[in-house]
């Protein structure tokens, strides 16, 4: 059984600050994972705490007691989903992403979860989103002598299953921001090429649009008999 | 999702990956239609190994954007094949029959000459054993009804006025028999054509039998004109059929590449495709031993052989210049 996480929050009463809970139920139901932060400006905080679960017990009754305990602490759960595990080359087609951009990614990734994943794409803690079921860590780039720009998490490195959710979104990224995309062999992989998917999901309407990426139009006047529009193969 | 069970979606990076020169910027969701369950078929093509055949880029986009089309158009929109026009040798009807292969589509492939007439290739009676006569489908036939493409070879060596009567079978699918029978083609009947010619005749004289093709049967394909693949393609292919290491592989493709020259020219008669070199390599490494003579020189002379006299010398003194001695 893969891990599952769930993410509550809950504004504190009086402010606008908002705190977050994610709570990771280890696979066998014997570990729970709890975080919480709260994220104001740059200022970010993060407490961990370990919890033994009662060994031998159903998972599923653990989930649901530490949800209900929240629930009346006054959270509100926004986000469950089955953590899937870290790909390697070795599993098959995947694609290899490394992005250095220019701006705190955890924005764009935030904007984008906000908008029009929700679930599917959110912060985790500082330097951990998740996208699809995968998680994907966040590096701070060193800042150079001189330089005085805050500190920001602008570097993504990462492995997911070619043609995810998770390499689509990063493929964005990628043709945004700039940066390699490898496939399993260590090969380059065209960013355009793997995002060429994304004009048949109409999800992803507003970020092509936002970002002003043109991807391959299929043509109104080929389309399959059984409605799929024709992707022109075309390069 | 489809409309047949045997049809399917294919990701063009998943059959063509590394087959195609510059596929990585291929867009990852461009599919084409494959057949499933038809393995058996015996019109299935063997696929070769991705080392031993390498499309030309633009010939596959022709051929893809055909096949796309067929499984796109509109019913009342025409039926749109290529034909392929080039020297021989030059992997013409491997093309489509690969590209088909890959996909797991049979494609019934047709080799014409004069004395094809159309009748044949859409019915044949043959004796039934009991006196009697039975009449059974050709090839023609039973690809339309099947909804299998079709690879006409040497299609300009055909008699032109059954040419212009196949028509309406590239065109529409449709075809009335003298029987009054009505065979209406399935999806993904289209006819590709191989020729030696682009349908306009042969004027350098080397292919004799081709006729200049009627405008209305030309206009019925998409056109590409194939040529020789590049040098480093060719050393590539050589080394990998032949065993050869790079350096002959080099000096045979030279040589292939000067008798074509000279072919263009118009200084000979005789030319060179890449089935006849990667003949004469497989040849070359096996007379490699031979003791009264270069084995290249041999092998050259048992697959260029029957050339006039000539000829054969101006091919002998290309080798020389080419390998030395």
């Amino acid at each position: 059984m893969n891990p599952i996480r769930e993410h509550f929050h809950r504004t504190i009463a009086g402010t606008a600050r908002v705190e977050h809970r994610q709570v990771i139920y280890g696979p066998d139901g014997e570990q729970i994972e709890r975080r919480t932060f709260s994220r104001a400006a740059s200022a970010v905080s993060s407490t961990v705490d370990y919890v033994d679960g009662a060994s031998g017990l159903n998972r599923r009754a653990i989930i649901d007691q530490e949800r209900a305990k929240l629930v009346v602490a006054g959270w509100v759960m926004h986000f469950s989903q089955e953590i899937l595990p870290a790909v390697t080359g070795m599993d098959g087609d995947t694609v290899a992403f490394d992005i250095r951009a220019t701006e705190d990614l955890r924005d764009v990734l935030e904007a984008i979860g906000n908008t029009i994943f929700e679930v599917d794409v959110a912060l985790e803690d500082p330097s951990v989103a998740f996208i699809g079921g995968y998680e994907v860590k966040l590096q701070r780039s060193r800042r150079r002598a001189g330089e005085t720009r805050p500190l920001r998490y602008d570097t993504l490195v990462t492995q997911v299953p070619r043609g995810s959710l998770a390499s689509h979104v990063l493929a964005v990224l990628a043709i945004k921001h700039g940066g390699r995309v490898m496939g399993a062999d260590g090969t380059g992989v065209c960013a355009n090429a793997l995002a060429s998917e994304l004009v048949l999901d109409e999800r992803f309407d507003p970020i092509l649009k936002g970002y002003g990426i043109a991807l391959p139009q299929p043509p109104a006047s080929l389309m399959r008999r059984w409605g799929r529009p024709v992707i022109p193969a075309v390069f | 999702m489809q409309n047949a069970t045997h049809v399917t979606e294919v990701k063009v990076k998943d059959a063509f990956g590394t087959v195609v020169p510059g596929f990585d910027k291929a867009p990852d969701a461009a599919t084409l239609v494959g057949f499933n369950g038809m393995d058996q078929h015996p019109f299935q093509v063997q696929v070769m190994e991705d080392a031993d055949f390498l499309f030309d880029k633009e010939a596959w986009m022709t051929m893809a954007y055909a096949w796309n089309r067929e499984w796109s158009r509109k019913d009342t929109d025409p039926r749109r094949g290529v034909w392929f026009g080039g020297p021989k040798g030059t992997g013409k009807t491997t093309l489509v029959e690969q590209f088909f292969g890959r996909l797991k589509v049979p494609v019934t492939v047709i080799t014409c000459n004069r004395k094809t007439p159309l009748a044949d290739l859409l019915t044949k009676m043959s004796p039934d054993g009991t006196g009697g006569w039975i009449q059974t489908p050709g090839p023609l036939k039973l690809a339309m009804q099947m909804g299998l493409p079709v690879c006409l070879n040497e299609v300009s060596r055909m008699d032109p006025a059954d040419l212009v009567a196949v028509n309406d079978i590239i065109d529409r699918g449709i075809h009335i028999m003298d029987d009054g029978e009505v065979v209406r083609a399935a999806r993904g009947f289209v006819v590709f054509a191989t020729d030696n010619t682009m349908g306009f005749g042969d004027e350098r004289g080397a292919y004799m039998d081709a006729n200049m093709m009627d405008q209305s049967f030309l206009s019925r394909f998409l056109k590409f004109e194939v040529t020789y693949p590049a040098e480093d393609v060719e050393i590539k292919i050589l080394q990998n059929r032949a065993g050869l290491d790079e350096a002959t592989a080099r000096q045979h493709v030279k040589f292939a590449t000067a008798v074509r020259h000279a072919y263009e020219r118009a200084t000979s008669s005789v030319t060179m495709g890449t089935r006849e070199l990667i003949d004469w390599a497989q040849a070359s490494t096996y007379f490699g031993s031979l003791k009264t003579e270069a084995g290249a020189l041999f092998a050259l002379r048992r697959v260029m052989g029957g050339c006039p006299g000539q000829e054969m010398k101006a091919l002998e003194q290309i080798y020389r210049s080419t390998f030395g001695g």
